[in-house]
């Protein structure tokens, strides 16, 4: 037997998973959705409430501290979801009315056997219902606590990000956080050119064009599986932010070169220079997941790709690299560029913003003495935060005089525009101004 | 533990009575770990073995509440008690629910996997799985006793 889902049901349950458990949000809605036989339309609204209250789940919680007797600590974890549940319909989402969130919430309540907390839920909500002002902001005064609620991002990385930056391209950046991703992927020129893979996508209804910027990018218009897709299987594409096939087309790799990837799981960029090697060269490719491995193995066999190597090597170890012509240090981060992805990203107790800078520098240094005269290294993150970004390149300069800083911008067209100002061989891509994941790249020379 | 495919309407073993298990072995121990896993994937609150394709009396029912999973071997009501009125739907009829009238309140005495008998009370959305399951083993489904099926945009929410 089977009972009826209920998408706001569904939504609160994948929602306590999340924070009980601490699972990634994709993985966990995914999951509910499979087990649920919710159509099409339903897991879309189950989808955009999941998402919609992970992402403003700081400024829900204010609202809900404006409208509520009893403190936001004090609330059990279950109400306080339901409250944002309902909260989130009545304050960002249109079409919804407010006896519908009011009602569901207090039947959520009941399923769950929190009848102390359905009169609670219903009061909160009412009041809410009744107040002119449904999103109340802290004063300005307080820039921190005010940008902070205002885009629901803990106030460490609003700090972070006005020291680093400024305040006014913190703004920025929280502001480009909200709304949907661009989807890119990399046409796989192993077996299609572009144009012909936008027609085959055409003909299974998915509309994609050109990125300006680089070559073989593509912008899918699609909320379907991507995964499902016949191109998809047959392998004429991979998914890829811009911002990391920018990364694989500054680290330029030529014909028969040897490249190595040390941080290099889950392929991505590993492809996109295999792709542009031709079949020619090797591609190393390492990381210290044994399982992430698979998922590099099963990418390249997609793929069609037969010139990478994959084994399993700790970044930090003494282990040896094959000498190289390229080195990319993708290394592991805060993942502050990736957080209109995974929103949850930016409520992890630890980041390791302190942690990271160190680990960051020997990855770089470790990689750095297996490349050949001549040769090229990337140095890249997906995050905004300058300690792990320029901050390890400056202090590996100065202890490296081999070493010499390239010209990441020389690579870049004008459209593709920086937001700081960054020494030679230093690049942040901000999602503001250039509809990319937030990212950071930076290229030297072995003399 | 494996998964086990879910016989669709249509299929005649749906249509069968099951015969009463009387071997408590491995195998009937392997049959009930497989149907948890399958019922857990397809995240139903119950199934019957004739749904993954054997002929006898056995089924599992877990509506999520704090009493988990519930093993059932040759099931029997032996009390029942009042009526409830509400939607039901089956692991073999996807996506269809219909208004099945069940009682209240039911007692179903059955045995456990090592053939130890034992009784067990449910009431609400168990005391309806309880039947529902234990119909399959009759091969009743719930639309021989449906009150009415709901259309689909009445299936969005309940």
């Amino acid at each position: 037997m089977i009972i009826m889902q209920n998408s706001r049901y569904l939504a609160f349950k994948a929602l306590y998973k999340i924070e009980s458990e601490n699972a990634y949000s994709n993985l966990t809605l995914d999951s509910f959705l499979k087990n649920s036989d919710l159509d099409a339309r339903n897991a879309a609204f189950v989808s955009s409430l999941f998402y919609g209250v992970l992402e403003k789940k700081l400024s829900l919680d204010y609202i809900i501290s404006c409208f509520s007797s009893m403190r936001l600590k004090k609330i059990e974890l279950k109400t306080l979801i339901i409250l944002r549940l309902g909260v989130y319909q009545m304050v960002f989402m249109d079409k919804i009315p407010d006896s519908a969130a009011v009602n569901e919430s207090v039947k959520i309540c009941k399923k769950e056997k929190l009848y102390q907390s359905s009169g609670f839920v219903n009061g909160v909500l009412r009041s809410i219902a009744r107040s002119e002002e449904r999103f109340p902001l802290p004063d300005k005064g307080n820039v921190e606590e005010y940008l902070s609620v205002k885009y629901s991002c803990p106030k460490n990385i609003v700090s972070l990000w006005i020291n680093d930056y400024s305040k006014e391209i913190a703004e920025e950046i929280l502001n480009s956080l909200f709304g949907r991703s661009p989807v890119y992927v990399r046409v796989n020129t192993l077996k299609v050119t572009c144009d012909e893979l936008i027609e085959m996508l055409k003909s299974e209804g998915i509309e994609a064009k050109a990125a300006p910027y680089p070559e073989n990018a593509l912008e899918l218009n699609y909320v379907g599986s991507i995964s499902e897709t016949n191109c998809f299987k047959k392998g004429l594409f991979h998914v890829q932010d811009l911002s990391s096939q920018i990364c694989c087309k500054v680290l330029s790799p030529w014909k028969n070169d040897i490249v190595s990837d040390v941080c290099s799981a889950p392929g991505g960029k590993a492809f996109n220079i295999a792709q542009r090697l031709n079949g020619t060269g090797t591609v190393f490719c390492s990381d210290i997941h044994e399982h992430k491995l698979r998922l590099i193995e099963n990418g390249a066999k997609r793929l069609g790709i037969d010139n990478i190597k994959v084994y399993k090597r700790d970044a930090l170890s003494i282990e040896p690299l094959e000498m190289s012509d390229r080195i990319l240090c993708d290394v592991p981060c805060s993942g502050l560029g990736v957080i209109r992805r995974k929103p949850e990203i930016r409520y992890k107790n630890d980041l390791g913003l302190d942690t990271l800078p160190n680990i960051q520098y020997k990855i770089l240094e470790n990689s750095a003495q297996y490349l050949k005269s001549g040769g090229m290294l990337v140095y890249s993150t997906c995050t905004l935060h300058r300690a792990e970004n320029g901050g390890v390149v400056d202090k590996f300069l100065v202890a490296h005089e081999e070493f010499e800083p390239v010209s990441v911008s020389d690579f870049l067209p004008e459209s593709i525009c920086s937001v700081i100002e960054e020494p030679c061989g230093q690049f942040t891509l901000f999602p503001q101004a250039n509809n990319t994941d937030g990212f950071f790249i930076s290229l030297m020379r072995k003399r | 533990m494996a998964l086990r495919d879910i016989v669709k309407e249509g299929d005649r073993i749906l249509t069968k009575k099951c015969r009463p298990v009387e071997k408590f072995d491995q195998k009937l121990a392997t049959l009930l770990d497989d149907m948890a896993e399958t019922l857990k994937l397809a995240n139903g609150v119950g199934l019957a073995a004739p749904q993954v394709g054997i002929l006898r009396r056995v089924c599992i029912v877990d509506i999520g509440d704090e009493e988990g999973l519930i093993e059932l071997v040759n099931p029997e009501i032996i009390e029942s008690e009042g009526t409830q009125s509400g939607a039901e739907g089956c692991l073999s009829c996807p996506n269809e629910y219909g208004i099945v009238e069940r009682p209240m309140n039911v007692t179903v005495k059955a045995q456990n996997r090592n053939g130890e008998v034992f009784t067990i009370k449910g009431k609400e959305l168990k005391a309806r799985a309880f039947c529902h399951e234990i119909d399959h083993l009759n091969g009743i489904i719930f639309k021989q006793k449906v009150e009415r099926m709901l259309r689909p945009d009445e299936i969005e929410d309940d």
